[in-house]
């Protein structure tokens, strides 16, 4: 089977198809942006020109060398018998991704020129999304588990340092810290899952496990292992219950960074990660996962409902909506879950960015304060409306198509039973606090129109949410007739489509003649729980961070009175152990070198005293020698 | 009264001492000298008496030798008061004890 699938290239061409990956642009654009200082204009056409020509290069070389199944292998490095290598995928579903990937990218850079305008650091901003950019289309493209997990790394940097970028700021530096910590839980699943994979196979290319796998199918044990390791890796990094809660703290970042990294790409690297890996998933893990999903999908748009900061609600609506994703890959529709990948991509980042295009001009996320937007920027609350329609899943949006057909496969998969029924209690919900958005931005008619409405802030909205719309997709409606994607969808009944938009119109019109859904009591109990993400914050707090700080503490007191008074005793009798070494030294050894000089100089001073320096004892010695002399002869 | 070889060598042995006491004691060098004078007279004495003594060779023979050793000592004295004079000339003195430019 890998024979027949390696596709054979040519130097040259492999030397086109490196060009091509298209991240070798933005990869010298951030290398450029990191070492000079630019003007703010030159910065943003620098970063700009590097996404262009990328897309350029993924339009132009890399288009036509796609075909199903086909990658291309390069040998990085040899340790004994083990060769690793880098493989670079160069099918359809990489192709897709790449494209939405390139395309919001752009869109976001381009907002960012009017929502960074004048900002500090503006160009570490654009490298770091340059940065981004490049490791999360190598992250797509490589099919290899240690090259992805070696980008998997580098997203969450770039998160990270994007998270923080408003540095002075204490609550973005907390987010920043919180969401590496949880991603670094997630990295040592991976971590584990690489070690267990390339232990039980030899190989961490994808491919090649997968015909092991296939092979034989009876070493369940470490797959499980595998799987469920591999398996805390995505949920960390798509921010699924229980490790949801970096997402909605995330938010403190610039939003065109929540657009780009917490709605459209970055969060999806662990659904697209499960997309390619599915296979290794045994069907106790993959049951573990729909229940996991399952539950974030319905406690991100639980949340979603009472929030306030248009950005939280924005964020819950994403932990939602990659649940939905999660969902379909547990049910084995991977299709799907890609189609709704690719579709949410489109509606959350419009959204994020019209929320930013919201905040920017009224200096507030609270969406009872944004109460005047519709009238204030009647364009980008036209294509706001489209992205929120696109969420809720009405027709006509392209997300209409996928989240009806990942609700349909679950219920022809599995019947009618309480899982499927929450998934559709979960569409109402999200059609619910959608709503209760739109109604709040709604609500102020009064407000006046703004003046200036610069093209850098329209354009990536208005193009962001024509992509949520249908046409992009199939030019059927009502129903995927792909036009690019290979995809394969169930004909939906009739009657299901039918209930299912009764269902999001009845969310609409509930919040329309419902005031306490509209405007929670905040005194409440119940809705204050909710506000707070249901306390899961404070129980990880005191679960996990007061130990680990109160070990830290006891680590601390160990280190500074067993560990520091040991090396200080080391010392103490290191110095006094020279100390006796020196009175040895000056005692003993000196003395002893003082005595002999002391001998030679009375000794000395013996043969002195002979040495008057007068003539007549000389004279006198002389005959006193005469005299022994004579004595010995005789 | 009969002359025996031990009166010589009473009278030398008496030469002697008288210079050896005056060669150490006297603190005026051209007196030291006097003292040396007289030590070694008390050895020409012996050479002489020894030589008569001696029946078997030329009874001349230790006369000519204490001839010789006069000669020379009369040498020595003169160079040695050659000397004296240039230590005077020198250290305004003739103290043996004043001189003491040997120690150094």
């Amino acid at each position: 089977m890998n024979q027949a699938i390696t596709y054979q290239v040519d130097p040259l061409l492999q030397v086109l198809n490196v060009s091509a990956m298209g991240f070798i642009m933005p990869l010298l654009g951030f290398a450029f942006l990191s070492l000079f200082t630019l003007k703010e204009k030159t910065v943003w056409y620098v970063a700009i020109s590097a996404l262009v020509a990328s897309f350029f290069s993924l339009v132009v070389f890399f288009k036509p060398l796609v075909h199903a199944h086909q990658y291309f292998t390069i040998s990085w490095f040899q340790i004994a018998q083990s060769n690793f290598q880098v493989t670079l995928l160069m099918d359809d579903t990489c192709f897709w991704v790449l494209t939405m990937i390139h395309l919001v990218t752009l869109m976001v850079v381009l907002f960012s020129g009017y929502y960074m305008k004048a900002e500090q650091r503006i160009e570490k901003y654009f490298a770091y999304i340059l940065l981004f950019f490049t490791a999360m289309v190598a992250l797509v493209m490589v099919n290899n588990l240690m090259v992805s997990y070696i980008f998997w790394e580098l997203v969450g940097f770039a998160s990270y340092a994007l998270i923080g970028f408003w540095r002075t700021k204490e609550s973005a530096i907390l987010a920043n810290r919180k969401a590496f910590i949880i991603n670094r839980i997630g990295d040592l699943g991976f971590l584990a899952a690489i070690f267990i994979l390339y232990n039980q196979f030899a190989t961490l290319n994808l491919q090649s496990i997968e015909v092991l796998v296939q092979q034989s199918p009876n070493n369940t044990t470490s797959l499980y292992w595998a799987s469920a390791a591999i398996l805390i890796a995505i949920i960390a990094k798509s921010a699924q219950f229980p490790f949801h809660v970096w997402l909605p703290d995330a938010m403190e970042g610039p939003t065109p960074v929540s657009a780009l990294i917490h709605a459209a790409t970055m969060v999806i690297a662990g659904v697209y990660l499960l997309l390619r890996i599915s296979f290794l998933f045994p069907l106790e893990v993959l049951l573990l996962l729909k229940y996991l999903s399952l539950f974030s999908i319905l406690m991100g748009s639980i949340f979603a409902m009472v929030q306030n900061d248009i950005k939280k609600i924005l964020a819950y609506s994403t932990i939602s909506q990659i649940g939905f994703m999660l969902f379909a890959i547990s049910i084995g529709n991977n299709q799907l879950a890609l189609f709704h990948l690719l579709t949410h991509a489109f509606f959350k980042a419009a959204l994020f960015l019209a929320a930013g295009a919201f905040i920017h001009e009224n200096k507030s996320q609270d969406i009872r304060l944004l109460k005047g937007v519709s009238k204030q920027m009647p364009l980008v609350f036209y294509a706001y409306t489209v992205a929120s329609a696109a969420l809720i899943g009405f027709p006509f949006t392209a997300a209409y198509l996928s989240k009806e057909g990942i609700v349909y496969a679950a219920f022809s998969q599995s019947g009618f039973n309480i899982t499927n029924v929450l998934l559709v209690v979960s569409v109402l919900l999200t059609s619910i606090y959608v709503s209760r958005m739109w109604f709040h931005l709604n609500a102020d008619k009064t407000a006046t129109k703004l003046q200036s409405n610069p093209l850098a802030m329209l354009l990536p909205i208005l193009i962001l949410s024509i992509a949520s719309l249908f046409f992009i997709f199939s030019i059927n409606p009502l129903h995927l007739e792909s036009m690019w994607l290979a995809i394969k969808l169930d004909h939906v009944p009739f009657v299901f489509s039918l209930g299912m938009i009764a269902m999001s119109l009845f969310g609409v019109l509930l919040v329309k003649y419902t005031p306490v859904i509209l405007n929670p009591n905040e005194s409440n109990r119940l809705v204050l729980f909710l506000q707070n993400g249901a306390y899961i914050d404070q129980l990880y707090e005191m679960v996990f961070v007061k130990p680990i700080l109160k070990l830290a503490a006891v680590l601390k007191w160990l280190d500074r009175h067993v560990v520091d008074a040991l090396v200080d005793g080391i010392a103490k009798l290191a110095i006094t152990l020279a100390k006796i070494s020196d009175w040895f030294d000056r005692k003993v050894i000196d003395g002893f070198v003082n005595l002999i000089a002391l001998i030679a100089k009375r000794f000395g001073d013996l043969i002195r005293i002979s040495q008057t320096g007068r003539v007549q004892t000389y004279f006198l010695l002389a005959l006193m020698m005469m005299a022994i002399l004579a004595w010995f002869i005789y | 009264m009969n002359i025996t070889i031990g009166h010589f060598l009473m009278i030398s042995a008496a030469l002697f001492a008288i210079g050896f006491y005056a060669a150490l004691r006297r603190r005026n060098i051209i007196l030291v000298l006097i003292g040396i004078e007289l030590m070694v007279n008390a050895a020409v004495i012996n050479l002489v008496a020894f030589a008569n003594v001696n029946k078997n060779g030329n009874a001349q023979d230790g006369k000519l030798m204490a001839l010789f050793a006069i000669v020379l000592s009369a040498a020595a004295i003169a160079l040695a008061l050659a000397i004296v004079v240039k230590v005077y000339q020198h250290f305004k003195t003739i103290n043996p004890d004043e001189v003491e430019e040997f120690k150094n």
